[in-house]
């Protein structure tokens, strides 16, 4: 029996995508067997809409005129669904220009049977003019600027607005695009603020305007401005299917400025490409990979790939291998191929020339001298470097021996894409949530000695030394890659599967070294990775010591300028790098350093809170070199931190604002608290089965009730006080507090207590022959694998 | 011309309900005899929401029109993206609101409906609202209808217009219940009861939805559980008449005496209610009560009462027929308007086992 509620729920449950749209088809055969008639439009218009959000649009373009046919013939419904039919009948024309295969007169004939509907709903035309300058562009320019302008005299007109217009982001994002393409550039910004700040969204932008101006700028020869927008836009649109045509732009730009990667995103999406039944997504596609494979030398060219993404290609080739020059030749062929069909349908030879471009690249750009100002706005995202690391291997082993290793132990939920031991290097790829993850591995004996980082994590000075002294060592060569977080996770998941009886590593770019206890811990539990670990501080002083400049190592990893504190003293040290730590943190968990000069995150310091910003370290060295430490090397862009008072800007140096330092707070930081609290009574069952047996040492950390009346006073409801395990007795686990607070004046130091898993806000337990106390994060894993 | 928003400022202090309507009252017909163009809209949305957030909707339904007609008589208001969005949200209650009122026809609230979607498209709005409101609308109408509703719902973004995350998570967890889906009802109400997600009406509605959900299916126990945790929340607010009338329902099982106190305390704000929709869950939990109160004596009502002389003569079968008519008819007059039968069944659905 026919029942829609049964079936809706069904579909719903469903991811959206191929799976969820065949579901839909099957209720329409479903309600189309019953004739119900209004359900026979309702799910037409859900699958057309599945298909333009979620796919590649080709089926909504089959199915449209099914419903239109449908609709016509049931006028008793026509009321309730009217709205519905001319949304979908707009998405259909957006889209329907996407296929060459349908004639100009055809498109042409959808545009006058739109434009009657509007006319016989009463409904205005700016739809349509819209959607058709969108057509008319790379037929002529003029005819489409007549019709963008008609759009905009409608445009403002309220009362002609109406069911099937786009949303204000998406209008904001079309009337940004246009402005440019008619040379209003500075009109185009203001159109594209709201979008740029945040204000104005949707499903779509701002995906659509980063790419769009990534191509624009692109184009124009402005790789500064191309590589911002591209690098936003990656972030939205990676991996993504209904945004083919923009992952194509990004392979245009990093033709330009970094092949490599490239060449990595085009690995990452050339499933989407295969998937793909849009020719005009598969022609944006194949340009960007035609220009990243026509970019790399010759003599790579002659290279050939094992990798299986990529031999699903319809390429001839050898036995599990194919020639780099052959997939350059693929993609040739077919953005030509389609750029000339596309053409031939639109009378022109707009995208012969646009294939034809000749981009710019890097070294033709004429680069500012380095004595002058930047001219205009800095922005806080900047390429991507490479994390490089040591690992620390107590006896040595052949990569070839860690390649057949890796594929021995590929851990739960990574697909093998390359593992290849080849001339020296072990090159590892690996599929995890439909994102690649590369990293290169070479023998590194030759590494110096003297390895400036400083230890991390449980390990101690003495144990460093140990680590740095193992007698084989390899350098890992990463790129982050999407989620900073879960990329680390894996990065140090794969050493961990290639490396398991490593002593530890060490992160070169930030300086840090952990212990193969860490890299374990981190490997099993996605979680456990903090901003914190994700950059490292150095610090530089003057002759006299007096003044001090801290800038982070390792953001540059993630895309993100390096911070700098600027000329702190030793008095107000500490204050410096919590200011700095936390505004580091914040853009590591957005993602995000927004550009010169806006609020990225505050501090507290009592009430009041403090906004930071930050100004580029090229320009201040122009502006204020006193400011700036001569011993760092800049040679990459940093960013410069600074203070917003209601007096004036201030650099953190000049904080005198901030003298009691008790009274300053970065609530950025308590995210790293609360995740401990949490861990703390989430893994205390697994304590206090310790301390069932021996061991040198144990507390916890108790949350203790503040009175209504202190609470006031002291402006919390929780203190926490640290109480030592003194015994277990049937099963109880007897504490005695080890610290004092006016807050809970019932309680003193050195009164017993029980300890309860639902008051623990954190752990720490020594096992006996144990040789440092671990606290709760490691030592929840430490207890459950068994190893303490 | 007199201060306008001194005058606002004003109203704003009287108490809530009657008090404060016939302030704004007079200061619309203040801004109207001045022609104060964008006072007469903002008195007249003040006076709207009042209406809607001081218990029965009844006069948000007669000064609509009139808001309405304002704004699209005045250019100069359309211009103002404030008044735009406040436009929007007076549209938001009404749609809500409508369907209380069973004089007004199906058709007429889908006309209601139509244009609020038509009005959010206009101003590149968000449909999450339009579908949550309409999928309330056809849970007594149309269940599949109001299924087709919810999915589409579920899968528009929230915007500014919308109710906020925690009446979204409110609405999945009362549709999850409609149609018996009671893990997935809990899961969506987790950050509710969790107090993490917490509005006006929240979490009283949320409970409320279990409550009923409990109450159907016989589990007096948990129902009586969550009634514990908002009775204090809803007695003696005539915003929550329609979940009084479920805890009377509730209360004829468990704890009639306790059920009389209940009642006494908030009959008086039901024979003030202008709210059909209200009045008619209030007089079904109450005809419940009264059908399996023991003892008479426990009634208190007001002098001026319909049932007051049988109360006094303590002839509880004369209080319970009054109730059960009043419910009987209110609920026929919602049933052929709906062409269901949903709430002659609940008033038929006595909850004793």
């Amino acid at each position: 029996m026919f029942s829609p509620e049964a079936l809706l729920q069904q579909i719903h449950d469903m991811e959206h995508g191929p799976e969820r749209l065949e579901a839909i088809a099957a209720a329409i055969r479903q309600a189309d067997d019953e004739s119900a008639h209004y359900w026979r439009i309702h799910l037409r218009y859900d699958y057309v809409q599945e298909s333009v959000f979620h796919g590649d649009n080709f089926k909504a373009i089959i199915c449209f005129p099914e419903l239109l046919k449908v609709f016509d013939e049931h006028p008793e419904y026509e009321e309730d669904t009217w709205d519905d039919i001319m949304l979908a009948f707009k998405w259909v024309l957006d889209n329907m220009t996407d296929y060459y295969q349908i004639t100009r007169e055809e498109i042409e004939r959808y545009y006058e049977e739109y434009s009657k509907r509007c006319k016989k709903f009463g409904i205005t035309e700016r739809v349509y003019y819209m959607k058709l300058a969108d057509f008319l562009l790379p037929i002529d320019k003029e005819r489409a600027k007549e019709a963008y302008d008609a759009f905009r005299s409608a445009a403002y007109d309220r009362g002609k607005r109406g069911a099937g217009s786009d949303c204000k982001a998406c209008e904001a994002n079309y009337n940004m695009r246009y402005s440019l393409i008619f040379g209003q550039e500075e009109e185009a910004l203001r159109f594209a603020a709201p979008i740029l700040s945040g204000e104005l969204r949707c499903a779509e932008i701002p995906h659509e305007t980063y790419s769009y101006l990534c191509w624009h700028y692109l184009y124009k020869g402005d790789l500064s401005e191309a590589l911002y927008y591209g690098a936003l836009a990656e972030r939205l649109v990676n991996g993504e299917p209904e945004h083919l045509d923009s992952i194509g732009t990004l392979l245009e730009l990093y033709s330009v400025t970094d092949p490599n990667h490239g060449w990595k995103l085009l690995k990452e999406n050339v499933t989407q490409y295969l998937d793909c039944h849009n020719p005009y997504m598969q022609m944006c596609f194949a340009t960007g990979a035609y220009r990243v494979l026509h970019a790399l030398p010759d003599e790579i060219l002659q290279d050939i790939t094992h990798n299986p993404l990529i031999l699903s290609l319809p390429i001839k080739s050898g036995s599990g291998e194919v020639r780099l020059k052959d997939i350059h030749d693929h993609f040739e062929k077919t953005a030509t191929e389609l750029s000339q069909r596309f053409d031939e349908r639109n009378g022109s030879s707009y995208y012969m020339d646009l294939l034809r471009t000749q981009l710019k690249a890097p070294e033709e750009e004429s680069a500012p001298a380095s004595e002058e100002a930047p001219a205009h706005s800095l922005h806080g995202l900047v390429q991507r470097a490479p994390s490089i690391l040591a690992v620390f291997v107590p006896e040595q082993i052949g990569l070839d021996a860690v390649c057949e290793r890796v594929k021995a132990n590929a851990p739960d939920g990574f697909e093998l894409i390359t593992c290849l031991y080849e001339e020296e290097q072990f090159f590892v790829t690996v599929r995890y949530e439909e994102r690649l993850y590369e990293a290169v591995i070479v023998s590194a004996d030759t590494m110096p000695p003297e390895i400036p980082c400083r230890p991390f994590n449980g390990l101690d000075r003495e144990g460093l030394q140990a680590m740095l002294a193992s007698p084989a060592r390899y350098a890992v060569h990463y790129d982050f890659s999407g989620d900073p977080f879960l990329s680390y996770h894996i990065l140090l998941k794969l050493l961990h599967t290639a490396f398991p009886d490593m002593a530890g590593v060490v992160d070169l770019v930030e300086q840090k070294a952990y212990p193969e206890t860490w890299v374990r811990f981190v490997s099993e539990c996605r979680d456990a990775v903090t901003a914190d670990d994700l950059f490292g501080l150095y610090i530089a002083a003057n002759e006299e010591e007096t003044e001090i400049w801290i800038t982070t190592v390792g953001m540059r990893c993630m895309g993100l300028r390096e911070l700098e504190a600027a000329g702190v003293t030793p008095d107000n040290f500490n204050l410096a790098v919590d200011i700095l730590c936390a505004a580091a943190r914040a853009a590591i968990e957005r993602g995000v350093l927004p550009d010169e000069g806006e609020v990225f995150t505050q501090v507290n310091y009592g009430e009041e809170p403090y906004e930071v910003l930050w100004q580029s370290s090229e320009k201040l060295r122009h502006e204020r070199p006193e400011a700036l430490c001569g011993r760092l090397e800049r040679e990459l862009p940093g960013a410069v931190l600074y203070i917003r008072t209601d007096e004036g800007d201030v650099l953190p140096a000049e904080c005198t604002v901030f003298e009691d330092y008790d009274q300053l707070d970065c609530p950025n930081s308590r995210r790293n608290f609360m995740r401990r609290i949490r861990l703390a009574k989430q893994s205390f069952p697994l304590f206090a089965k310790a301390v069932q047996h021996p061991f040198e040492r144990a507390a916890v950390r108790m949350e203790f009730q503040v009175d209504e009346e202190l609470a006031d006073e002291y402006g919390y409801s929780i203190e926490l006080l640290w109480c030592e395990i003194d015994r277990v007795e049937d099963g109880r686990i007897i504490g005695v507090v080890a610290d004092t607070s006016e807050a809970v004046p019932a309680v003193k130091e050195g009164d017993e207590v029980e300890i309860v898993g639902d008051r623990a806000a954190g752990w720490a337990i020594q096992p006996q022959g144990f040789p440092r106390v671990i606290y709760e994060d490691e030592g929840a894993l430490l207890l459950e694998v068994g190893l303490a | 011309m007199p201060d306008f928003a001194q005058m606002e400022a004003q109203f704003q202090t009287l108490g809530t309900g009657s008090a404060r309507l016939a302030g704004i009252r007079s200061a619309i017909r203040e801004a109207d005899a001045w022609q104060a163009l964008r006072w007469q809209f903002r008195f007249r949305y003040d006076y709207l929401k009042e209406s809607v957030f001081s218990g029965d909707r009844y006069y948000a339904m007669i000064v609509f029109p009139e808001l309405t007609a304002l704004y699209d008589d005045h250019p100069k208001l359309q211009e103002d993206e404030q008044v735009s969005y406040y436009l929007l949200i007076a549209f938001k209650w009404i749609v809500e609101a409508a369907p209380e009122f069973p004089q007004i026809s199906r058709e007429e609230i889908e006309g209601y409906f139509r244009m609020f979607k038509q009005r959010l498209l206009e101003q590149g709005k968000s449909l999450s609202i339009y579908y949550m409101k309409r999928c309330l609308f056809y849970m007594h109408v149309d269940r599949d209808l109001a299924a087709a509703n919810f999915y589409r719902f579920l899968d528009a973004p929230l915007d500014d217009i919308s109710d906020g995350k925690a009446l979204w998570y409110d609405q999945q967890a009362m549709f999850y219940l409609s149609v018996g889906q009671e893990e997935a009802a809990k899961k969506a109400a987790k950050p509710i009861f969790e107090g993490r997600m917490k509005s006006n009406a929240l979490p009283q509605a949320t409970y409320h939805d279990f409550i009923r959900y409990y109450l159907r299916h016989g589990r007096y126990e948990e129902a009586l559980h969550d009634a514990a945790v908002i009775e204090g929340r809803v007695n003696g607010d005539p915003y929550y008449l329609d979940i009084l009338g479920t805890l009377l329902s509730l209360a004829a099982v468990t704890d009639p005496a306790h059920g009389a106190a209940l009642f006494n305390r908030n009959y008086p704000l039901y024979l003030a209610s202008k709210n059909p929709f209200l009045t008619m869950c209030f007089a079904i939990g109450s005809a419940h009560l009264l059908d399996a109160l023991p003892d008479p004596s426990l009634l208190r009502v007001p002098h001026s009462a319909p049932i007051c002389k049988a109360v006094q003569d303590g002839d509880i079968r004369s209080c319970a027929l009054s109730l059960r008519e009043s419910a009987s008819e209110l609920a026929a007059r919602f049933d052929a308007r709906n062409g269901t039968q949903d709430f002659m069944n609940m008033l038929g659905a006595h909850p004793i086992k």
